[in-house]
């Protein structure tokens, strides 16, 4: 252990060098800023009122309290910190398996944001000394973090096995939509048997259960189920973290070069490139939530055009770390490459576009169809109005902000850096004409076609002028570019 | 010379290595004695780094057994990891480290005494023409820089056994010699080196014994000496066994 705390430190040198240099602190400091405005605003009111439930055996309040904790540790464990002390480089040095996993989970506590969830979490337990049992519910509740630490480390790890990726992708999935049952049942509370087998399936109501049992035998099985289920998540840890280390998968086994859509003419290659590598960005599986949520909604009802057009934009915003920021995924190296290209940069940019609407259509078509069926082919018409305004508005601004505010982004991790305002004021603006579209579309005015097709045209002339000041800036700026994604 | 496991220095038996469908490394075998130079040569994708790997215990093995310095060499053996010093195919650094403070790390993971480390890194940079670039980032390091710098870390804990994946890929002539010399020298000190190298004129004047590996199988193990008795070039032996890739029609090429 010795040797992973001397590593750690070179860990934080390097750590904060890349910081510096990439601009994540800007990221940094607009996290913190919102966070610390959120915790400070809801956090002594909400410690109260589950304090004064402990005292008089209730739970409700610390159980959403705990949830709430465990999907912010969820979120800043999300953040790939691309170390430069990274695991695989280390592995040749005399260092122990377990020093090399003492490191990984140490380094996962650099980011600023990690710093304030460990806080909120610290001051999180102070109403369990309110309960029954302060002592207990307290370890308790470490232990529940731990385990939620445990399980998202995991997850990555396995996702970092690229021969299991494939299949990994679905248990990603089923993950990440338990963790959002969990938290829509808990917070809604509306007393259904559905909410109420989940919130009992909630694995901070353990907690809660040992902090206020009043028998023996009610603090017995949720420690025992907390015990065993430590037991399962350190095993699956370390067997991940060992696998990954140890197993690795030539190039050639880890990724079949396949493409969604086949494209013709002189950028149909790069179309298919961008492709590949997008699909690997989990923002664009997000959202498909919220679509897989809205056709599940429309077998049983009919769903209006306003909540459809709306699901487009919340895709479109889902998925703002790939249509605001097309450069993301790539490297200095391959961005020379495309200065070696016989292309220009508004060809680079209208090709990373067009792979974008390629994956991002796809399943907004299928809301689009199943529109079109219910509501007749008018709404096909104001759909399709809608998805191109969205698209070309997002690609507009998103062009311009790739150049001079590009973010490093990630395959198979949600990696945010840059400012987060400017992330937020870009999907503002890039929702803002399709926002006007929709509401456009239902005031019954005889204007209604000609402000529609003059938000259309003047679009796309930002699209257009946007192709053509992005690519010539890029050639430009390639060395900021570079420096950034670095 | 004797077949007893503890005369070699490297004795790889079987070395099998699967990912998935993709057999990369398939019954190797070959065995070398303390104090030699040896060269593994093959095509790209041939199999070469994979054994590297698997020798060194940052793969384990499919099938097969590896000892280096009569140890059994296993992804978790510590102890081999200090007898052995490994210069990897991509150099894995850490770039926002500085030249210098990876051989601080270095030193100090290997269990060097600080004064000891700090000399023979200031050594080491002089030989490898590297002085001047000690506070340089590796981040903006030239690959050159890089590919010293590793080798300096893998030289840095005075190993027994050298394993190096391409040395002189990307060195300057004057440091390539000083490299080939302090080979050389490490070799008569009864170091064993273990390179491999797509640079056949420096296999053939550096090495004394060469194997080469086609498609994941060893298809020649034998001494440079044998090809001066045979009357025939590694280049000539190489192409023999490797082949060259179909030349087509590049006409082409030149005519606008």
């Amino acid at each position: 252990m010795a040797r992973a705390s001397l590593i750690f430190r070179y860990q934080w040198r390097a750590f904060w060098r890349r910081v510096l240099r990439t601009g994540r602190v800007k990221f940094y400091l607009s996290v913190l800023a919102l966070l610390g405005w959120i915790t400070a605003g809801a956090l002594p009111d909400r410690l109260s009122r589950a304090a004064g439930e402990l005292a008089a055996g209730q739970t409700a309040s610390m159980d959403r309290l705990l949830l709430v904790l465990c999907v912010l540790w969820l979120v800043v464990l999300g953040e790939h910190l691309n170390v430069s002390l990274s695991n695989d480089r280390l592995r040749r040095f005399p260092i122990s398996v377990r020093s090399l996993l003492a490191l990984k989970l140490s380094s996962l506590f650099l980011p600023p944001p990690v710093w304030l969830v460990t806080s909120v979490s610290a001051f999180g337990l102070s109403p369990l000394l309110s309960a029954r049992h302060p002592l207990l519910g307290s370890l308790a509740a470490l232990s529940f973090f731990g385990l939620t630490i445990g399980v998202r480390v995991s997850v990555s790890q396995l996702l970092d096995i690229a021969r299991r990726r494939r299949r990994l992708r679905f248990a990603a999935a089923a993950f990440g939509a338990a963790v959002l049952a969990f938290a829509v049942a808990s917070l809604q509370h509306d007393g259904s048997p559905l909410s109420a087998s989940l919130i009992a399936a909630n694995p901070a109501t353990l907690v809660t259960t040992i902090a206020v049992a009043t028998t023996l035998p009610a603090i017995i099985v949720p420690v025992a189920t907390l015990l065993v289920g430590g037991a399962l998540v350190w095993s699956l840890l370390l067997w991940s973290f060992t696998r990954g280390l140890y197993d690795e998968a030539p190039e050639q086994t880890a990724h079949r070069a396949t493409s969604i859509a086949w494209l013709p003419g002189r950028l149909g290659p790069l179309i298919q490139k961008e492709q590949r590598s997008l699909r690997t960005v989990l923002d664009l599986w997000v959202g498909l939530l919220p679509v897989l949520a809205a056709v599940a909604l429309a077998l049983s009802t009919s769903l209006s055009s306003a909540v459809r057009q709306t699901i487009f934009v919340i895709v479109c915003a889902l998925n703002a770390n790939v249509t605001l920021n097309c450069l993301g995924l790539d490297r200095p190296a391959g961005l020379t490459r495309y200065l070696i290209l016989p292309i220009r940069g508004k060809d680079l940019f209208l090709a990373k576009n067009v792979g974008v609407t390629v994956l991002v259509t796809l399943p907004l078509t299928v809301l689009v169809a199943i529109g079109a069926w219910q509501s007749g082919v008018t709404q096909l018409g104001a759909d399709i109005v809608v998805v191109v305004v969205l698209l070309l508005a997002h690609f507009a601004w998103g062009n311009v902000v790739s150049v001079f505010e590009p973010r490093r982004a990630e395959p198979y991790r949600f990696a945010p850096s840059g400012d987060l305002l400017t992330l937020l004021m870009s999907v503002l603006i890039g929702s803002a004409p399709a926002v006007t579209v929709i509401v456009v579309l239902r005031s019954d005015s005889r204007t209604t076609a000609a402000a529609i097709a003059a938000i259309v045209l003047l679009n796309v002339l930002a699209y257009y002028s946007s192709l053509r000041f992005a690519g010539s800036s890029f050639e430009r700026r390639i060395e900021f570019v570079s420096r950034r994604l670095g | 010379m004797s077949t007893d496991t503890n005369t070699w220095a490297i004795d790889a038996r079987g070395l099998t290595k699967t990912f998935g469908t993709v057999t990369a490394v398939r019954g190797v075998t070959l065995q070398v004695p303390s104090g030699m130079i040896f060269a593994f040569l093959g095509p790209n994708g041939s199999g070469k780094s994979t054994t590297v790997k698997l020798l060194t215990g940052l793969l384990a093995p499919t099938a097969g057994e590896a000892r280096v310095t009569g140890r059994v060499v296993s992804v978790e053996d510590l102890e081999l990891r200090r007898e052995i010093g490994i210069l990897p195919e991509d150099d894995a650094l850490f770039p926002d480290l500085t030249i210098w403070e990876h051989l601080e790390l270095c030193g100090r993971l290997y269990g060097l005494d600080r004064q000891e480390s700090v000399a023979r890194a200031i050594q080491l940079l002089r030989h490898l023409d590297l002085e001047q670039g000690r506070t340089t980032l590796v981040e903006k390091a030239s690959f050159g820089m890089r590919k010293k710098c590793a080798l300096a870390m893998a030289l840095l804990h005075n190993p027994r056994v050298l394993f190096l994946d391409e040395p002189f890929e990307g060195i300057d002539p004057g440091s390539s010699r000083n490299i080939k010399d302090l080979l050389l020298a490490l070799a008569e000190r009864g170091v064993t080196v273990f390179l491999t190298s797509h640079i056949l004129e420096i296999v053939e004047r550096l090495a004394e014994r060469f194997a080469l590996i086609v498609k994941g199988e060893v298809v020649c193990c034998q001494t440079v000496s044998d090809l001066e008795r045979d009357g025939t070039t590694l280049e000539q032996l190489y192409l023999g066994y490797a082949g060259r890739p179909d030349v087509g029609n590049l006409d082409w090429l030149g005519h606008r």
